[in-house]
């Protein structure tokens, strides 16, 4: 979709401007980049359909009751790694699924309320999953950085 | 801090669209717009919240992710985290509890780039005793409504 939609001069400067200032008006910017304020308005609308970029409120995972993140390496066996990371991806404790080229086939980024329900609902929960081989979690225990701007839309 | 059903309710509207004004928000859930420019504030001063813009990454032209595993030197893992942390090309490091010491995830336009930061960030710096490489590629899940606000 992304590959979709080129980006040009305007889209380039209306993006400059809301990552400055999100909230900033489609008047204010239309002033500042010559074009009228409908303009602006289609083009952000275009981007955001586009999945480009979206303007956001995002909650802290502590703010959300998060306060344990780990991640955790799987390895599966007997079924498609395409179908665990379905089945995966649908549990409330699992905040991201990727696929990797080799093993782990899976890595999660999980979040629990406690190391004792890490433990019981995310880690016995996933370790239920049909074709799971094995699970190694690590725990993040000091979050140096973490960019909450980029995202796969 | 703790969201009370006000909080939570504006950061839902926020959620959605995060261009909703103050006064629409106060219309939606009648309540002051005072109220809600009061609360929004606080939200994201206490770091519950964070309100501005996302971009994909693959739309802002980086094709290529690396998660990078570390062992270090005891007593090294802070400092090598710290650095890695100073990088543009690295969204994400923390110090982990299990294997491993320190991970890392670093991003870039390809995947001859992404060997490039690796043999000159990772490879050539002091304090790490191995390297373990995870190439993702593709998240079939992503909560980024979530995050990590320090």
């Amino acid at each position: 979709m992304k590959n979709n939609h080129p980006l040009d001069e305007l889209d380039h400067g209306i993006l400059r401007q809301l990552r400055e200032d999100p909230q900033r008006s489609c008047k204010s910017m239309a002033e500042s980049l010559a074009v009228t304020e409908a303009t602006v308005a289609s083009r952000i609308r275009e981007m955001e359909n586009d999945g480009v970029m979206k303007i956001m409120a995002q909650l802290s995972f502590r703010a959300a009751g998060f306060d344990v993140l780990a991640n955790i390496d799987l390895t599966v066996s007997g079924r498609a790694v395409d179908a665990v990371a379905e089945e995966l991806a649908a549990m409330d404790g699992v905040a991201v699924v990727t696929i990797n080229i080799g093993d782990p086939a899976l890595s999660l980024l999980v979040m629990a309320s406690s190391l004792g329900s890490l433990q019981t609902s995310v880690i016995e929960g996933i370790a239920r999953v049909e074709g799971v081989r094995s699970t190694e979690t690590m725990i993040y225990a000091d979050i140096i950085k973490y960019r909450s701007d980029f995202a796969i839309l | 801090m703790t969201l009370d059903p006000i909080d939570a309710s504006i950061v839902k509207l926020l959620g959605q669209d995060g261009r909703m004004s103050n006064r629409e928000v106060a219309r939606v859930l009648d309540v002051s717009e005072g109220m809600v420019r009061q609360r929004r504030k606080k939200l994201v001063e206490g770091k519950a919240i964070r309100l501005g813009m996302v971009t994909d990454l693959e739309a802002a032209g980086f094709l290529a992710t690396v998660i990078v595993r570390l062992k270090t030197e005891p007593a090294r893992a802070r400092e090598v985290a710290t650095a890695l942390a100073k990088l543009e090309c690295c969204t994400f490091v923390s110090l982990t509890l299990g294997r491993f010491d320190l991970m890392a995830v670093l991003i870039a336009r390809n995947r001859e780039e992404i060997a490039q930061l690796l043999d000159r960030h990772v490879n050539l710096a002091p304090g790490i005793n191995s390297i373990d490489i995870v190439e993702p590629v593709k998240a079939s899940k992503h909560r980024y409504d979530l995050v990590h606000l320090g």
